[in-house]
This record gives structure tokens, C-alpha cells and sequence, in this order.
């Protein structure tokens, strides 16, 4: 399983740049109100979409059905990449953020509050994403990011708004650090029974159908 | 000592259906799996490497069953097919990197020593690799992991005629280890004629036979007479017939039913592994 | 030692192989207790089945012109000249009738085969 993970990070190789770019592009250069939630979300879907579309422009899933894995490993390793995405991209995030705050000098509202959220969105996204994905294969999959992309992105505008009003300065929304910390916990358990309905999907069906 | 066993597989397709296969490969030989295009030969295949689900039915290899302990079955084969699904980008050295580490028994002296063989550069693109190149890559790692069995899906489509005589020599070469075994499909049966020991027909989803090619060669016959001689009971001895105003040709599967029916009036003679594909196909589509 | 084999004969192949093999030792080509190759690189070498290169080896072995030792391989048996003799006695059973058959087509009898015999006897002595 182990393979597999560094299998797909060896494989992104250097569309990590591409990441790096977009969180430049959005997160610096044209930096807007909505920009800490997006860079706290996006980068991530963003990276587990390149690898996506790498695995489905070589139809590797006959290469990956030829080792000696199993279809719970194939599986676990998609999970755990999940985490590194996410990591990446709060990193990211961070770290234009900070670029904002300390080089440019621009007022920022990047907080405790943003990994939470941050977290939250792409745990469920991910959620939503991987059964769809084993459901449909790779192709019907690409659809779906592009549908769930989008309704993200619009709950990410909705959520800034929201995040504005609320933000206490403090690092945490109103309501205390349950509110911070309780939604990337439930959205973790999410991701678990995402995890055990992917296994499930995945079992039954043919590689690269 | 069977290296695989299958016992009452099915598959369904929309256009296509295979039910209730079954059947044993011998260890320590190279079995061929021959069929025209659409027999099966691919799910049959797919299915053994866990790739395909089966509908129903059971698999085992190397006693063990599938698709339960499919990770450490596949440590012991090495696959060969005519997709091969590399990440184009990646160079041979780096496809290399990524898969070695799944194998137990990663044997690097002999990837290199197959990699020159086969005229391959680590630092080649594999994009900029041919159709037969990829294959060739594809043999290289099949064969570098001290792999049981080979299980290869038309490895010679797609190749010069000079590269599939090289294979088929390497072939030859790696059965000198009795341990091992091939199965191997393909529809270019004149490679089989060279190499296999036993064959299976696969025919619309069904087994037509699976023997040794020995017993396949005192089995059938071609016969060839002349259409006089063809009446309804003469009719049921032939898989197929080819009629002409000057003769017919019919397969039959009871050579020396043949033979002491016609004696002198017909020809009775060898036929090759196409024929046999070609009369039993022919016959089948009379029978629909 | 040398095999050749024809797909175009009617003989099965692993017939031919007991037959030139049975020939070779008869003829001393092959000596007692010289090994033989694997069945394996007997069917490499020849570009056939394995099964057929078996099933010559066991045919040989049951005329006990060869041993298989398991692990070692395959041997010419060290056959007593007296079985060879016996094997090449067969064969001369088996010459003698062809010429007798075709003495017959001619209608030549038998005094006449014998005489034409004796002279050619003779005659090798010389």
C-alpha cells in the first residue's frame, strides 16, 4: 500500500508545481476577499484531480490491477494521499498567506478557523468524491469533480461571507473551539464510511471497464 | 499438478456471455489459448488476473483462491498484454522505480540484462516507445520478479516477425525450469505450432477442448472428397464443412471414425491449429 | 548424437525420436551409460512439445534402452551387447522378411534366394 502512495506522488512529480502555481495565482497576485477559504480548500482537489487524470490518460488501472495489491490497498493508498493533498494544500495556503501578511504587507484574516474549515470542506468533498469515482470509473468520475468542484466553490463563497461576519479575531468562529474542531472530526468519520463504501464498490468491478 | 483451476466461471457481457468454464493448466508447460476474436480469451484472462469480477464460479492459483489472496498470487505471476499501460511520462528507469518495490523476488541484474537484450534505454520516454517497444518493456518486467507463471494475452500481436520467433525462443527457453508455466492466448496459432503443449480452445465462451496438441493432432483430421459422398449420417461426423462444385473439406474430431468410413475415397490429413479455429467457427455459425 | 525430425511423415514425432534413438545405440553411435539430454532441452532444441519428448523418453525406457535416474537425467542404458544383439537381431528378422515379400512379387523360390544369397555372402567376405 505504501507502494501505491508513494507510487502516485512519484507520479504527480511535477504537477505539484501546477498547485503551487494556482495558489500563487489566486492566493497572491489576485488575491480577493474570498481567497483564504479557496486557498484553504482548493489546492488539494486540485492535486488528487491531476493525478486523476494522469491515472486515466494511461489507463493504468490494467498496470495497477497487475501488481500484487489488493482492491482494499488500491483503495487505502487513494485515502491516504487524500491527507498528504490536504496537508499540501493548507501548507500552501499558509504559506501564501504569510507571503501576503509579511512580505506584501496586506491585511489578512487566515486563521485557525480557515484549516478548520479548510479540513472540513475537502474531507467531505473527498467523502462525496471517491465512492462516485469507484461508482462510475474514471471517466463518469471527471464529471463529477466538475459538478461537486463547482457546488464547492459556491458553498466556499457562501462560507466566506459567513467567516467575516463571525471572525472574533481570535483565531476561532463564535461559538468556541467545538465549533472549530467538531466539523473536521465529524467530516473525518464521513470520510471512514466513504472509505468502507469504496472498498465495497471497488470490489465488484472490472479495471478499466 | 495444476497451476491454475477454474470451476464454473461466468461472465456476462452485453454482447457476449460465458458460462459455466471450467478448467485446469497443467504446471511446468506452456498452454496456449487460441479462439477467434470475441471466444473469451481476454475475460478468461482478465478474470484470472482478478481484474474482471466473475459473475460466478472459482478460481485457484497455485492452490490458492482468488480474489481472496490475489496480492500474494500475483507476486508469482508476471503479465504480459498487448495494452501496456504505462505512465507515459515517466521514463523506463522511473516506471522501473515505481514498480520494483511491489515485488518480493525484484530481480535488477535481470531487468538490466533483458532491458539490453531487448535494445531498451533506461532513460528512454516511454512515450516515445513503439507499439512493440512497450511490449518488449512490458516482457522485461514480467520477467524480473522470478515469476511462476507467465500469463501473457496476445503478446505477439503487434510484433515484427523477427521479435515473435525471439520471444517465442525465450519462451522455450524459460520452460527449462519445470517449475515454471505460460499460459499464453493468442489468435496467431502458427506461434502455438511452435511452442505449446497443450492447448485450449475457447470457441463463444465455452471450452472446446483443452489437451495436449499431441492429442489434438490424433484427434482431428481434415478430410477432403468429393460431395458425392456426403449424406446426412456423413454430415454428423464433421465440426465443418467447406463445400465447393469440386470437392469439400470437413474437421472432423473422430479421425479414425474417418478414416474407416471413406478408406481410399478421401484425404485424410493433418490439419493446423487455423483450420481447426476456422471449421469449428463455421460449424458453430450453421448450428445458430 | 543427431535427431531430425519431419512434420510432413506420417510417423508421429515421438516415434521418430525412440526410432533414430533406438538406432543410435544399436549402432554404437551411443554408449552405454552416455547421458541424454532433458527432455526439456530436447524440446527446446527441437522446437516441440514437451509432452512429446516425455513420451519418446518413456517408450525408450520401457524397451529398457534407456534409464532415468530423478534429478540426474536420462542414460543410455549399459544394456548388455547381448540386448543390443537381440535388437539388432530384430531388425534382421525384419529385413529378411522384406526380402523375402518382394523374392515372392518376383516369384524368385526360395532355392534360388538362397543361392543368390550365398554368392553375395561370398562375395562381401572378399
Amino acid at each position: 500500500m505504501i507502494n501505491l502512495v508513494r507510487k502516485e506522488l512519484f507520479v504527480l512529480s511535477y504537477y505539484h508545481l501546477f498547485a503551487v502555481l494556482y495558489v500563487l495565482v489566486f492566493g497572491v497576485f489576485f488575491e480577493t476577499a474570498y481567497s483564504t477559504v479557496l486557498l484553504a480548500t482548493l489546492p488539494a482537489m486540485m492535486l488528487m484531480t491531476f493525478a486523476s487524470n494522469l491515472e486515466l490518460r494511461s489507463k493504468s488501472e490494467l498496470l495497477i490491477g497487475s501488481l500484487p495489491v489488493r482492491r482494499e490497498q488500491i483503495v487505502l493508498a487513494k485515502y491516504v494521499c487524500l491527507f498528504y493533498y490536504v496537508a499540501l494544500g493548507l501548507a500552501l495556503g499558509a504559506a501564501a498567506n504569510l507571503i501576503n501578511r509579511y512580505v506584501l504587507a496586506r491585511e489578512t484574516d487566515w486563521s485557525l478557523a480557515h484549516v478548520s474549515i479548510g479540513l472540513t470542506i475537502n474531507f467531505l468533498f473527498f467523502s462525496l468524491y471517491y465512492p462516485f469515482y469507484y461508482w462510475f470509473g474514471q471517466k463518469g468520475a471527471q464529471f463529477v469533480v466538475y459538478v461537486v468542484l463547482f457546488l464547492a466553490t459556491v458553498t466556499i463563497v457562501g462560507f466566506s461571507d459567513v467567516m467575516r461576519d463571525h471572525f472574533d479575531g481570535g483565531g476561532a468562529i463564535d461559538g468556541g473551539t467545538a465549533l472549530t474542531v467538531l466539523p473536521p472530526i465529524g467530516s473525518l468519520a464521513l470520510l471512514l464510511v466513504s472509505y468502507r463504501l469504496s472498498v465495497a464498490i471497488f470490489r465488484k468491478k472490472d479495471l478499466n471497464a | 499438478m495444476n497451476v491454475i483451476e477454474v470451476r464454473g466461471l461466468a461472465k456476462q457481457y452485453s454482447r457476449f456471455a460465458m458460462k459455466d468454464v471450467s478448467l485446469d493448466i497443467k504446471q511446468g508447460f506452456i498452454t496456449g489459448l487460441i479462439g477467434p476474436n470475441g471466444a473469451g480469451k481476454s475475460t478468461l484472462i482478465r478474470m484470472l488476473m482478478g481484474m474482471t469480477v466473475p459473475g460466478a464460479g472459482e478460481i485457484r492459483i497455485f492452490g490458492q483462491p482468488m480474489p481472496r489472496s490475489e496480492d500474494a498470487i500475483r507476486q508469482r505471476i508476471g503479465f504480459v498484454s498487448e495494452e501496456c499501460n504505462y505512465y507515459e511520462h515517466l521514463t523506463i528507469a522511473a516506471m522501473k522505480r515505481v514498480i520494483a518495490p511491489f515485488y518480493r523476488h525484484w530481480d535488477e541484474k535481470r531487468f538490466n540484462e533483458y532491458l539490453h537484450r531487448f535494445e531498451l534505454h533506461p532513460k528512454a520516454k516511454i512515450r516515445s516507445l513503439s507499439k512493440g517497444m512497450k511490449m518488449k518493456l512490458s516482457l522485461c518486467f514480467a520477467l524480473s520478479h522470478r515469476a511462476e507463471l507467465l500469463i501473457m494475452d496476445e503478446p505477439t500481436a503487434g510484433l515484427d516477425p523477427v521479435f515473435r520467433r525471439e520471444l517465442l525462443d525465450i519462451l522455450a527457453d524459460l520452460m527449462l525450469d519445470e517449475g515454471r508455466s505460460i499460459l499464453f492466448s493468442t489468435h496467431i496459432t502458427t506461434d502455438l505450432d511452435r511452442v505449446a503443449d497443450y492447448i485450449v480452445f475457447l470457441h463463444q465462451g465455452k471450452v472446446v477442448f483443452n489437451e495436449s496438441r499431441e492429442r489434438v493432432f490424433e484427434k482431428y483430421a481434415l478430410v477432403k472428397a468429393s460431395p458425392e459422398l456426403l449424406d446426412r449420417d456423413v454430415r454428423g461426423l464433421f465440426v465443418g464443412i467447406r463445400e465447393t462444385a469440386v470437392g469439400f473439406e470437413g474437421l472432423t474430431e473422430r479421425r479414425d471414425e474417418a478414416v474407416r468410413l471413406f478408406g481410399n475415397e478421401a484425404v485424410v490429413e493433418r490439419p493446423t491449429l487455423e483450420d481447426i479455429m476456422f471449421f469449428t467457427a463455421k460449424g458453430g455459425r450453421r448450428h445458430d | 548424437m543427431k535427431i531430425i525430425l519431419s512434420n510432413a511423415s506420417d510417423e508421429p514425432l515421438y516415434l521418430q525420436i525412440v526410432r533414430q534413438v533406438r538406432d543410435a545405440i544399436v549402432n554404437g553411435e551411443l554408449s552405454p551409460g552416455q547421458p541424454l539430454p532433458s527432455i526439456r532441452q530436447l524440446a527446446k532444441d527441437l522446437q516441440i512439445s514437451v509432452i512429446t519428448t516425455k513420451r519418446a523418453y518413456e517408450e525408450l525406457e520401457k524397451e529398457r534402452l534407456i534409464d532415468s535416474v530423478v534429478g540426474k537425467g536420462s542414460f543410455v542404458s549399459g544394456a548388455n551387447q547381448a540386448f543390443i544383439r537381440e535388437a539388432r537381431l530384430r531388425q534382421l528378422e525384419e529385413k529378411m522378411a522384406e526380402i523375402i515379400k518382394e523374392a515372392r512379387a518376383l516369384q524368385i523360390g526360395l532355392e534360388e534366394l538362397q543361392a543368390q544369397l550365398a554368392i553375395l555372402y561370398g562375395q562381401e567376405e572378399e
